[in-house]
């Protein structure tokens, strides 16, 4: 596909400039993840009876509500070409402190704006130590990844926290028509975010900043404002994934913020189509990503195929996914 | 005519601060737990905390070469806790010499790096991707040979981890010889000198002749053969090797390698006496903890803590850190067109 | 000396879109300094790095010592003898000099490095130059001359017979300049060929034995030094018989002070630049490579850091003192990279041009964007900068330079501030694209604007200012009207008073 050849060409054999052009997006590669799912759906219900059923449709969301959330928040950090790698552990400290208040005998409403809470201050700290003090910002999140870890589990002393309230764990799971609380959390989110990514200014800045942000600056983008956003957005995503893998675990503990969430999250953005070197992807992106890494594994345990080799398949599909992502760039 | 300046290497604050600044650390560090737990600070204590920091020098010593080209290696838990199971299944299942466990363990590291240094070399795949790939892979395969489940060695080789020369622990020996030659390997070999080189800038050490992708490659396969050394000496130790092996060893690493000096930006840092000083002090701070009686889940936050100032600092240093700032010619910055290149009509 | 050293002969090379060299040839004897000397662009580094092995020319022929030679890869150029010490020194700040200089030749011994030998050739090295460094000085801890010391002798340890300088002296200080000077003496003593690229006269009048001129890609003229004077030189560089040439221009309509500069300055790289810049006024920048120009209008933009200095911008009929930082929300920048800083490639036209004026393109539905109120927006001034594309989607990297320059300049359009800073405007654009550009300029100042264009070409900003300022190492060094010749304003750049 031809629109016209760029103009700084490659001289001579001697002075092979490699020009990595951000992704040009043919029509096969925007829509290769939908395709993708599609295809996943497709075998799937060939296979299993029940699966082409809106039951079904619905417990699959379920199942991928609290990934599909904190994709979309990695897939904003991931748009502004940073990344990040403390969601889990953001959003375990930010459910335990939660969790621990409920069951303190505080309003769950409170509970629930302090799983918010917390995730986005530690957010913003990440924001913070990249834009105003230019930190790597998988350094500062691998730290962050860290800390919270390691907070959780001592906070928790290795002991989930159960027994919430009633009150809490019901309302979560109650459905809106067919729909549970969940994955109208989801929808909703989703659609607020891609609303924004796509049509709003911001957005537009956004991009602007992970496509180039000395360009970005010089065009009068607070770029700046936008990093520390991005990544105290995706602190409030994890929040959220906070407060419904709770309700669906009924309890909070350390094993949320594993560092193996990590892989699950940057997969589902990197296969949704989202591109590790920014500039590039939305939240249905991270939706759709999310899902079929849902599904895979699901697939993965019907097929009795042991949780750890889906794990090798993971890493596997993820650095590919990477490897094809930046040699389009390059040609 | 002649200039017969004789330009000494000045007393140099920044640089001073650089090599030892956390070795002020430590002896605070020291002093704190010592005045906290009476025993603390006894040659006991040391000889301890020294045989428990053996396997992190060891692996910290591989992957300080990766570090220093100013890329990240965080597979190395999980090459760990692979070569570890590997040689552990050698032993006890499959009942086959010591020895031979030995030599298999080794290559499954090499070759783990190897796997590492394609995907980010060939391949070209951003380091962190690659190795959080592989971190992951990895494990899922350990934890699938060994079905999750926790691996003894027999009695024999269980009481070979815990022997003294002396009063001295053999590991302690071991881990002081790899570090005597790893240092070697990076003060005196090319190699080491290119590694450097292509921290200090990838395009500046090409301009200069260096084969950086052979040498990138090689960092990162010295890196899991370190790394499965390591796990030799931890399985050793410990007398058996348990689904959690490992995990956690990229931090405690990289913390060890900032803490001593090394610095993720590339170009900077020591073996020795970096890692020694950086591997002691992270030890230290454990031990002392245990004494004072602290929770043991206090540890990782506490190091996650560490991580965060020490990198803190380390981004800190690189902005002090004079660049060369020439009034050079206003061509682009890149993609690099050699002067005359660039397209003007005639 | 009877024989030359080296002979260039023919040699022929082009780029798409334009010839660099079209036949150059010249000589070189053993133990003379010959300086290349000419404009930018008149493709002295293109004719030196022919012979450095980094481009392959399509025609000519190198000869050396007599033998004719095939050089496809510095590494070709290094065995036949010829070494290169570029503007941009390759330095490894947290090593050695001698680990810098010989990282890949290290002697060994048993596989290790003979740390002894290594620093007693190095040491050596230093004292043919006249140093006595110490080889375990770490080269962050040098100062750029110093450094350069080290380039140098780094570039001598293969004994080569052919020694290129290209702008050596542009960071230096006067006695590190002196010192230069020494060293190229030595090596001439010793019966190297010396080529000195420069184009700052007075160093050429020196140091060189010889000089040749190059103009657009050919030899115009040269000889020995003595024979020479810095007119010759200046005539020959600009061309005599294009030194009437006149560009047709409205007189213009000047109004008040829009913006102020007063003590501009950045250690080491500009110093005390104080100017103004009025309505509807195009002031040239003007200067040669590597005296500062892009780093004022950096400065201005807040994009550089500066170390002082006060800049003053009109706002609400008021003068007032402005954080660089601040400043662009009054200027439109086109800066002299537009693939690297002024565009974002994979991104539409669309995009790229509403890409400053966001705010004003939402209307009633902030935060979102009007998409209507955008494609108006966009198309009006498409049509209004003869833009050429198939539809507003179309990516800007598939867009021609002129065009693409265009969707630049579109894009401020639209915010319609007060000042541009242009850097380089017609850089790698066609006869018509300039031709454009050189319109638009024009346009603009008729509108009201405020210009300052940065250009190294000198028929471009001849066709364009108002009045020009020429800059030479960091400084502001003379103000010429309107009316200044070519000769003038050559003179003033290359430092001739």
């Amino acid at each position: 596909m031809t629109l016209g050849k760029p103009e700084v060409q490659t001289l001579t054999k001697n002075q092979e400039i490699p020009v990595v052009l951000p992704a040009r997006r043919s029509w096969l590669s925007r829509f290769a993840p939908l395709i993708l799912l599609v295809a996943v759906i497709a075998v799937l219900s060939l296979f299993i009876p029940y699966f082409f059923t809106l039951t079904n449709f619905v417990s699959v969301l379920l199942q991928t509500s609290a990934l599909a959330v904190m994709a979309i928040g990695e897939t904003a950090v991931l748009v502004t070409g940073g990344i990040d790698l403390s969601i889990p552990g953001m959003m375990a400290l930010g459910a335990i402190f939660g969790a621990m208040y409920m069951k303190a005998g505080g309003n769950p409403l409170i509970a629930i704006f302090i799983m918010l809470l917390v995730p986005s201050l530690l957010g913003a700290i990440n924001g913070l130590s990249v834009s105003r003090f230019n930190m790597i910002p998988f350094v500062v999140t691998l730290a962050m990844q860290a800390i919270t870890g390691g907070a959780a589990i001592w906070i928790t002393n290795q002991l989930s926290i159960s027994g919430l309230p009633q009150i809490f764990t019901k309302t979560m799971l109650a459905k809106i028509w067919i729909l549970p609380v969940p994955v109208v959390i989801l929808f909703v989110v989703g659609a607020i975010v891609q609303l924004f990514l796509t049509r709003s200014i911001f957005g537009r800045w956004l991009y602007a900043t992970g496509t180039n942000i000395r360009t970005s600056r010089i065009s009068g983008i607070p770029t700046e404002r936008v990093l520390f956003f991005a990544y105290t957005f995706s602190g409030l995503m994890a929040g959220f994934a906070g407060v419904i893998l709770t309700a669906r675990l009924a309890s909070a503990g350390a094993p949320m913020g594993k560092d193996s969430v990590v892989l699950d999250i940057i997969s589902s953005a990197a296969l949704g189509g989202v591109s590790i070197m920014g500039g590039v992807g939305t939240a249905l992106n991270a939706v759709i990503g999310a899902i079929i890494i849902t599904l895979i594994s699901n697939v993965m345990n019907m097929a009795n195929v042991s949780y750890y080799l889906t794990l090798v398949v993971e890493g596997a599909v993820l650095v590919v996914v990477v490897a094809l992502d930046a040699w389009r760039r390059r040609r | 005519m002649l200039s017969k300046e004789k330009t000494q290497s000045p007393f140099n604050l920044r640089d001073f601060l650089f090599t030892y600044g956390f070795l002020i650390v430590l002896v605070a560090v020291v002093i704190y737990f010592s005045a906290a737990a009476p025993n603390f600070f006894s040659l006991n204590t040391l000889i301890l905390v020294l045989h428990t920091a053996a396997p992190m020098f060891v692996l910290a010593s591989g992957l300080a070469f990766v570090i220093m080209t100013a890329k990240l290696d965080i597979s190395v838990g999980s090459i760990v806790y692979l070569a570890s199971a590997v040689g552990a299944i050698m032993i006890s299942r499959m009942h086959l010499p010591f020895p031979l466990a030995i030599l298999v363990i080794l290559m499954v590291g090499a070759l783990a790096g190897a796997i590492n240094g394609f995907t980010v070399v060939v391949l070209k795949v951003n380091p962190l991707i690659a190795t959080l790939g592989t971190m992951m892979a990895l494990r899922g395969l350990a934890l699938q040979l060994t079905n999750s489940m926790v691996i003894s060695l027999p009695q024999n080789l269980r009481t070979l981890g815990n022997v003294r020369i002396g009063g001295i622990y053999v590991d302690i020996i071991i881990a002081l010889v790899v570090l005597l030659i790893m240092n070697l390997v990076h003060t005196r070999t090319p190699f080491g000198r290119q590694v450097m080189a292509i921290g200090n800038g990838s395009e500046v050490a090409e301009r200069l002749g260096v084969k950086v992708n052979w040498v990138n490659f090689w960092a990162f396969v010295l890196s899991g053969l370190m790394a499965s050394a390591s796990s030799i000496l931890l399985l050793l130790q410990l007398g058996a090797v348990s689904p959690d092996a490992g995990s956690g060893y990229e931090f405690s690493a990289i913390a060890t390698l900032v803490i001593g000096g090394v610095s993720l930006f590339g170009g900077e840092g020591t073996i020795i006496p970096g890692i020694i000083m950086g591997g002691f002090t992270l030890q230290v701070i454990q031990a002392g903890l245990n004494y004072i009686g602290a929770s043991v889940y206090a540890y990782p936050f506490v190091r996650g803590g560490i991580i965060f100032v020490a990198m803190f600092a380390d981004a800190l240093k690189v902005k002090v850190k004079p660049r060369v700032k020439m009034i050079t010619d206003e061509e682009p910055s890149l993609p690099k067109v050699p002067p005359g290149n660039e397209i003007t009509p005639a | 000396m009877a024989e030359p050293f080296l002979k260039m002969v023919d040699i022929k090379k082009s780029f798409p879109g334009v010839q660099a060299l079209k036949g150059v040839s010249f000589e070189a004897y053993p133990g003379q300094v010959l300086g290349l000397v000419g404009a930018n662009g008149a493709g002295k580094s293109t004719l030196m790095n022919v012979l450095g092995g980094v481009v392959h020319p399509d025609e000519g022929q190198i000869v050396i010592d007599g033998q004719l030679v095939m050089i496809n890869s510095p590494l070709d150029a290094a065995r036949n003898g010829v070494a290169f010490v570029h503007q941009d020194l390759a330095m490894l700040p947290t090593m050695s000099i001698a680990d810098t200089m010989f990282i890949t030749s290290f002697p060994t011994k048993t596989g290790l490095i003979d740390y002894k030998e290594t620093k007693e050739r190095c040491v050596r090295a230093l004292r043919r130059l006249g140093f006595n460094f110490d080889p375990d000085t770490k080269i962050r801890n040098l100062s750029p001359g110093d450094q350069q010391m080290v380039e140098i002798a780094r570039a001598l340890l293969s004994n080569p017979r052919i020694i290129i300088f290209d702008e050596p002296t542009s960071s230096l200080t006067s006695r590190e300049k002196e010192r230069l000077f020494d060293v190229i003496d030595n090596l001439k003593k010793e019966g190297t060929v010396v080529i000195y690229i420069s184009h700052l006269l007075d160093e050429v009048f020196k140091i060189c034995d010889y000089a040749i001129v190059l103009r657009n890609g050919e030899t115009v003229g040269g000889g020995p030094v003595k024979g020479l004077t810095y007119d010759d030189i200046v005539r020959l560089m600009i061309g005599s018989k294009q030194i009437n040439q006149y560009y047709s221009r409205q007189s213009r309509q000047i109004g008040d002070t829009v913006m102020q500069v007063e003590g501009l300055r950045r250690k080491g790289i500009i110093e005390e630049i104080s100017f103004s810049l009025r309505k509807g006024e195009v002031v040239g920048l003007w200067g040669l490579l590597g005296s500062g120009r892009t780093e004022v209008a950096r400065a201005i933009m807040g994009l550089d850091p500066t170390d002082g200095g006060v800049i003053r911008i009109r706002i609400n009929g008021k003068m007032q003192p402005v954080r660089p930082s601040d400043a662009k929300n009054w200027i439109g920048m086109l800066t002299e990279n537009r693939r690297e800083e002024g565009l974002l490639l994979p991104m539409s036209v669309k995009y790229n041009m509403s890409l400053a004026n966001l705010y004003a393109l939402s209307g009633k539905r902030f935060p979102f964007i009007d998409r209507k109120l955008e494609n108006q927006q966009v198309k009006k001034y498409i049509n209004r900068l003869e833009i050429k594309i198939s539809g507003i989607e179309q990516k800007v990297s598939t867009l021609s330079g002129g065009n693409q320059q265009k969707v630049i300049v579109g894009r401020w359009l639209q915010k319609n501030p007060l000042i541009y800073l242009m850097d380089e405007p017609t850089r790698g654009l066609d006869v018509g694209a300039k031709a454009d550009i050189r319109n638009i300029i024009n346009e603009l100042a008729e509108s009201g604007a405020a210009l300052l264009v940065i250009s190294s070409e000198i028929e471009e900003i001849m066709s364009v200012s108002d009045r020009y300022l020429v800059m030479n190492r960091g400084h502001i060094v003379a103000e010429l009207p309107a009316e200044a010749t070519k000769e003038e304003l050559m003179a003033a750049a290359a430092g001739v008073r």
